[in-house]
């Protein structure tokens, strides 16, 4: 899978290298701005902090 | 070396194409011979040095016996290596060496046609084939001597390709077989699933306290202002009894809430309703919009993270009894005096009653309640502190004593 990414970026290994990085960092920050806000609700020491009504 | 090599095969194919090339290429190397006679093996180096020892070597062989003692050694090397199955080379040419400038004379004066007995002890044998060779010499040896040129054209370019391939450091993949490259592909997937688990934790322990630290600070900032631009100028009828604001609109801040018990820093905007988002995750603490306002009789509840998303009530376990809770709205300051604490199910929504824990009593103190979850990290239970209205200000009298040099206040409200 990393060995196809990696051989789908073009240019010579430092553009590589850069291209991956940039792609690490757009996964990173998707994952922190949106798929965890997502899911956090679901985690069992979140939903700690509310009285619940029932 | 690569440039060499390309001169060296480019003057292999050139010998391989052409038949006529190689005797055509003899008079040259037979020139430079009587060029220079007294020194015969430096033309000799000169012309094997000078970059055509595959193609100048063996087209110069078959005559070397009889014409070339001066290329003899270099001719001898070569063939040795790269021919070691033609048979006559190595046997003449140690012979012809070792009758040196003899032989080379001889070469150089008369080589071409007559092929040249050699006067030293050859057995006949190779005797007689030397002159066939050396007449027929073209249409025999071309075959020999292109076979040569393509072995050693084959080997360098083979050597060239491994070479290059090793240079770049990426190494010919094979193609990997179903099962394997499932498993490859499995294991990189699993390792991406901890690494993204990794990032959770961390964005869920550290990244959130950072992001609603912020929020907090804005969000305080922006409430001061507030407060500053449209001050309260409403006093009650009876000094003692507090000034209580009207509910605010849903996600909106409308207090802030400090506690010296928690630290000097502390400060923490409320926000109306108890929602995730975005009030509890990004807003500080939320109050229960069923509950009562801050100094109103009644309960004013609060909920608020223990651990991440800036942990407003974090510390909510070191209250002491007689610690202040200090709540500035627009209207002024609430001083609560903690009093109890407890810790419930999750479903024990009576603490929230107008006398906690006991709902069908029509409480006439001015309570707060604070609720978080119990053990940290977990919503097993809730852990409720208790505080009670214990001293107001309004807001044009300015911070109660317990919070005017308290430095968060100073940062937020300070000028207010």
């Amino acid at each position: 899978m990393y060995g196809l990414i990696w051989r789908l970026l073009p240019g010579p290994w430092i553009v590589k290298l850069i291209l991956a990085l940039i792609l690490i960092a757009a996964a990173v920050y998707l994952l922190m701005e949106y798929v965890f806000p997502e899911i956090a609700p679901y985690m069992p020491f979140n939903d700690a902090t509310v009285e619940e009504g029932g | 070396m690569s440039r060499r090599e390309r001169r060296e095969r480019e003057r292999a194919e050139a010998a391989a194409r052409g038949e006529a090339h190689p005797p055509g290429a003899h008079p040259p190397a037979a020139d430079s011979s009587p060029a220079g006679p007294s020194e015969p093996g430096i033309a000799s180096a000169g012309s094997a040095g000078s970059g055509a020892p595959a193609a100048g070597g063996p087209s110069a062989a078959p005559p070397g016996a009889p014409a070339g003692g001066a290329s003899g050694r270099p001719m001898i090397r070569r063939a040795a290596r790269t021919e070691p199955a033609v048979p006559g080379y190595p046997r003449t040419a140690p012979e012809a060496h070792g009758s040196g400038p003899g032989v080379h004379g001889r070469g150089a004066q008369g080589f071409p046609p007559q092929g040249q007995p050699p006067t030293a002890g050859l057995p006949t044998q190779q005797m007689q084939v030397q002159p066939g060779a050396a007449q027929q010499w073209p249409p025999h040896a071309a075959p020999a001597q292109q076979t040569a040129a393509q072995h050693e054209h084959a080997s360098a370019a083979a050597g060239g390709a491994r070479r290059t391939r090793r240079e770049r450091g990426k190494p010919e993949r094979e193609p990997l077989g179903p099962v394997r490259a499932t498993v490859r592909t499995f294991g990189e997937l699993c390792i991406t699933a901890g690494l993204v688990l990794i990032l959770f934790v961390v964005w869920q322990l550290w990244w959130t306290d950072i992001a609603a630290n912020r929020d907090n600070e804005v969000l305080a900032d922006q409430l001061v202002t507030e407060w500053r631009d449209n001050p309260a100028n409403e006093l009650p009828d009876d000094p003692d009894t507090p000034v209580v604001g009207e509910p605010v609109a849903e996600n909106t801040a409308f207090g802030i809430m400090y506690v010296p018990r928690f630290g000097e820093d502390y400060y923490r905007t409320i926000a109306e309703g108890v929602s995730m988002e975005p009030v509890l995750n990004r807003m500080g603490l939320g109050r229960y919009p069923t509950s009562a306002m801050p100094g109103e009789v009644g309960n004013f509840s609060m909920a608020g993270h223990r651990v991440t998303y800036g942990k407003p009530l974090n510390q909510i376990h070191q209250l002491r009894p007689g610690d202040e809770i200090v709540v500035q709205t627009a209207e002024g300051f609430y001083t609560y005096t903690f009093r109890n604490f407890e810790i419930v199910l999750p479903d024990a929504t009576d603490v929230l009653s107008a006398v906690p824990t006991m709902p069908e009593y029509k409480g006439k103190d001015r309570i707060m309640t604070l609720t978080a979850c119990n053990p940290m990290f977990s919503a097993r239970e809730r852990y409720i502190a208790y505080a009670e209205l214990s001293d107001w200000q309004p807001a044009a009298e300015g911070a109660p004593d317990s919070i005017k040099d308290f430095p968060a206040y100073d940062r937020v409200g300070g000028d207010a």
